[in-house]
């Protein structure tokens, strides 16, 4: 199942100006990331050592602490990682952006990160193996698109068998959807220590995290929301 | 007891045949010019200020007792007042704060209807009325005679775009003969589309007003007659404006059923529709400024004491108390930037830019760089503290 874009119009501004910089900045980086590995494998895995986040490391004081919480959002373990996360912060930032302003938007794109950093320090407090991605963040963006929007319809790209279809799908099916798989392995990961290679309880975080956009939102989408007028 | 004459004069007033009326009652002054009643139903009936006062004035003299007449004399003089000091600057009218709504709404509205091309009454009217359309139709007349008035075209379009309805609002403007109006909010609705029908219809109303306004401007489009006078939608409106909506919707069923002509029924219609929205709607939850400014203020300090918390350990009572005190920088940066960015203003933006909210240019950036500045340097100063801290750093890699 793979949320492939947003049909509903934007209200205050026509382009998602901070959601398409944090798209290309994540993949500029991906192409340094792709130099530093010409170069060789140590080099690279030294950079992502250096700014992604340890969880040991960041708990004992050592490393970038909160200068690589916000670095390893924009570090991706390769083309598919960064395609999945930046397709979901499209289909799910733009109207986000659009009802907090963009720099509102990048200040809680970040809240939310960070909020999915701790949560994810608190559960995996003793591996040292270094977390990157955005997708805490995005988790975060997606919690936001569902209290704002929940009966956004959700263009979705979907497999029955082998055929594609692309139906319109309300935002709370789709959310709750992946809200759900990450249940299971989260409970797994903390109850057995299992490596899933995905850091579910960053993800769970980053939609608790969501509960901040209200510190962001625009005062006329704030005043919107309150009085449960269409967003 | 009331002459045969002041009869005849009252039901000219009540049937709105002002200049005969005005003619009854002249005569019936100059033959007793002792008749207060007179006196006052003539003020009525009188357009020009300075002689509706003369006309108060006479019935005061008469029965000094009266307090109507008084209130009446008191609010006549107001309306002069306007009128004579009305040079485009109406910020003395800001009396509806102190209780005084209605006074100044009828001042503008006179003003409005004695000079069309005062941007600035119009401008003043747009924040008297509650209703959403009646602001943009105000704020549409302000930027129509003043298109360099920045504050109303903003307010404009950020009606325009918060307005579920365009379509139904451009058709009012349509039936007004506001032709350019309508097409732009046809355009607003083609931009932001919702679904296929609206999309149909804005598409085709387009079309229509741009032929009309294509056949105005070569003087080939006659535009309709002005509808009869009715009474029930005046009568509507003014129980509207008085948030009476019981009574306005009675009014507005009664327009709609007497409506002579198709446009004063779509109007009628269109304010009914709107005075059963208002009747039938929830109070309306309004933030006040102070609790918009602590939401937005607390966003950056948040980011800034979660980082914090990351960058410690989660132990923030071991790392420098100055990394703490950022907080409180970030905090007061977000304050003074949500006061002078945030419209309306705070009443501390008010102290700090003035009352109408109106510094100078010079004034506003360097207020917005402070602010600028006071957010940037504890994050700044955490990022250096992060960095000496890499620099000090050997990772552990495991393959």
């Amino acid at each position: 199942m793979f949320p492939l874009n947003d049909t509903e119009p934007n209200r205050y501004i026509r382009f998602p100006y901070m959601v398409v910089a944090i798209i290309v900045l994540n993949t500029l980086v991906l192409g340094y990331e792709i130099f530093l590995l010409l170069q060789g494998d140590e080099i690279y895995m030294v950079f992502i050592h250096r700014f992604g986040v340890i969880p040991a490391a960041l708990l004992s004081q050592q490393g970038a602490g909160a200068l690589s919480v916000i670095t390893q959002m924009f570090i991706h373990a390769g083309p598919l990682h960064l395609f999945g996360n930046m397709l979901g912060l499209w289909v799910y930032g733009r109207r986000v952006e659009d009802a907090c302003g963009p720099w509102r938007f990048l200040l809680f794109y970040l809240t939310a990160g960070a909020i999915a950093e701790i949560v994810y320090n608190l559960a995996r407090a003793n591996s040292d193996i270094p977390g990157i991605g955005a997708s805490g963040a995005i988790y975060g963006v997606m919690g936001a698109y569902l209290i704002l929007y929940p009966g956004g319809r959700i263009r979705t790209l979907i497999f029955l068998w082998f055929v594609p279809i692309v139906p319109k799908i309300r935002a709370y099916w789709l959310i709750l959807y992946f809200f759900a798989l990450q249940l299971l392995p989260a409970a797994d990961t903390l109850l057995n220590d299992t490596h899933y290679g995905i850091a579910h309880w960053a993800h769970l975080g980053g939609f608790i995290g969501s509960l901040a956009i209200f510190f962001f939102l625009r005062p006329d989408a704030f005043h919107r929301y309150r009085n449960d007028m269409a967003l | 007891m009331i002459s045969q004459n002041l009869r005849e004069a009252i039901t000219a007033v009540q049937s709105g045949n002002r200049d005969e009326a005005q003619e009854l009652l002249l005569a019936l002054v100059r033959e007793d010019p002792q008749n207060e009643m007179a006196w006052l139903w003539l003020s009525d009936v009188i357009d020009n200020v300075d002689d509706r006062i003369i006309a108060l004035e006479n019935a005061i003299a008469i029965n000094p007792q009266r307090v109507q007449t008084r209130k009446r004399l008191a609010q006549v003089r107001r309306e002069a007042g306007v009128l004579v000091n009305g040079d485009g600057d109406y910020e003395d009218l800001r009396g509806w704060e102190n209780g005084r709504r209605q006074e100044t709404y009828r001042a503008l509205i006179h003003q409005v209807q004695h000079a069309p091309d005062d941007a600035a009454a119009w401008y003043g009217l747009s924040q008297l009325v509650d209703s959403v359309e009646d602001q943009i139709i105000f704020l549409g007349r302000t930027v129509q005679h003043n298109p360099s008035h920045r504050e109303a075209r903003v307010r404009l379009t950020q009606l325009q775009l918060t307005q579920d309805d365009n379509i139904a609002l451009a058709k009012a403007y349509e039936a007004q003969n506001d032709l350019l109006q309508a097409a732009h909010l046809y355009k607003l609705t083609l931009n932001q589309v919702k679904s296929t029908v609206d999309e149909a219809i804005a598409k085709k109303r387009l079309r229509q007003v741009r032929r009309l306004h294509h056949l105005y401007r070569q003087q080939k489009f006659i535009p309709p007659p002005e509808p009869e006078p009715n009474y029930a939608l005046a009568q509507g409106r003014v129980f509207e404006e008085q948030g009476e909506w019981e009574r306005a919707i009675v009014a507005y069923q009664t327009a709609t059923e007497n409506a002579s002509t198709a446009v004063s029924r779509t109007i009628a219609q269109k304010r009914l529709e709107t005075a059963v929205r208002q009747r039938d709607l929830p109070p309306i939850k309004l933030s006040s400024p102070t609790y918009t400014l602590w939401r937005m203020s607390l966003g950056p300090t948040l980011l800034y004491g979660l980082l914090w918390f990351l960058h410690s350990g989660f132990k923030p009572l071991s790392q420098s108390p100055l990394l703490a005190l950022g907080g409180l920088i970030v905090l007061l940066g977000s304050f003074i930037g949500v006061i002078v960015m945030h419209i309306p203003h705070h009443t501390l933006g008010q102290t700090l830019l003035g009352t109408d909210g109106r510094a100078d240019f010079i004034t506003r950036t360097l207020l917005n760089v402070l602010s600028v500045v006071l957010i940037s340097i504890p994050f700044i100063f955490l990022a250096f503290n992060a960095l000496q801290r890499l620099a000090i750093y050997q990772p552990m890699i495991s393959n």
